[in-house]
């Protein structure tokens, strides 16, 4: 729990944007893991199976509270609120990072839905394979391909669009 | 220089290390050749490296009650509900037996219906009154056995007769 926590209560709060919600998700997914602890192939990545339980969570939670989970961005591509009804933590760091200014690739990753969200931290922050974020989100590699390229364009529009506006 | 330009899905695919290795040495040469394509890639991978960027900014530590959470409700010996019981003894490996003894019950009761005795005689308390020599005929020479009527009766002497002829 030492070695995975930080990293799981981590990616569990780039999904959820708020503490109580990543805490929350971060408990139950390892309480799932103590529990399923005998179906775990030796082999495997541990990161891989404790995502997959913290992405199967959060997107039962999603659909049991919201329904939204595979949402199309709103038209006006106003951020969303998830995690619970919370509304997303936006938490702005006053720094540029590698030519983008963070306050809008944070609130530009909080517009996006969950299923976006999910693929593209799985892409390229937690830097899986599209194979492992297939087994993690459940679906072919393909479908990784073409939800990840939709997911970066809404992005990209969405960095672009707010760093226009933002003072 | 090749004049074909990757499609921007395989830029990003070139980007997060997914081309197979024909693919990724033709993306690689076509990027050192074609400035555009170039200027394409380098705002996907900067716009993965924001997101990077972004993260590590915002990444904290487990909080310390998380870990007691999980340890409380780990080492707390689970409640079972009653339904969850149920639901135990309709596993298979419990279902399946308790169902074929069952149906062998079931099959040796029915058989045992079918083949019962059609009815039993009820038997009158007269009968045994009534038919008392004939129960005690049954043991003719016990030495408590009365001495049946036609052995005890006058009428022998023509018998006795015809024993001395034969003399």
């Amino acid at each position: 729990m030492e070695q995975y926590g930080k990293a799981t209560y981590n990616f569990a709060y780039r999904l959820t944007g708020n503490e109580p919600d990543a805490r929350d998700l971060t408990q139950e997914a390892f309480i799932r893991v103590f529990r399923a602890w005998r179906s775990f192939r030796p082999g495997t990545s541990f990161l891989s199976w404790i995502y997959r339980i913290v992405t199967n969570l959060h997107r039962d939670e999603l659909r049991r509270h919201k329904g939204r989970y595979q949402e199309e961005i709103l038209d006006a591509n106003e951020p969303q609120h998830v995690g619970g009804g919370r509304p997303l933590a936006v938490e702005p760091i006053e720094e540029y990072v590698d030519g983008y200014p963070s306050e809008p690739v944070s609130k530009a990753l909080s517009a996006l839905t969950a299923e976006q969200r999910q693929i593209v931290l799985l892409a390229d922050v937690e830097d899986f394979s599209y194979q492992e974020i297939g087994e993690i989100v459940g679906c072919s590699v393909g479908t990784v391909r073409s939800r990840l390229h939709r997911a970066r364009g809404q992005l990209r529009n969405l960095v672009n669009r707010y760093m226009k506006t933002s003072p | 220089m090749n004049q074909t330009h990757p499609p921007l899905e395989q830029l990003v695919e070139y980007l997060h290390g997914e081309l197979a290795a024909p693919q990724d040495a033709a993306v690689h040469a076509h990027l050192a050749a074609c400035s555009q394509c170039a200027s394409a890639y380098e705002a996907e991978a900067s716009l993965t490296e924001a997101l990077r960027t972004h993260a590590k900014a915002a990444e904290r530590d487990l909080p310390s009650g998380v870990v007691a959470a999980i340890r409380a409700r780990v080492e707390r010996p689970r409640q079972i509900s009653a339904w969850e019981n149920l639901r135990a003894l309709l596993r298979p490996a419990f279902a399946l037996p308790i169902a074929a003894a069952l149906g062998i019950a079931l099959y040796l009761g029915t058989s045992a219906w079918h083949n019962r005795p059609a009815g039993v005689t009820p038997i009158n308390a007269a009968y045994y009154v009534n038919n008392h020599a004939a129960l005690t005929a049954a043991a003719p020479f016990s030495e408590d056995a009365p001495i049946p009527a036609m052995l005890t009766s006058d009428d022998t002497s023509g018998d006795q007769q015809s024993v001395d002829e034969t003399r």
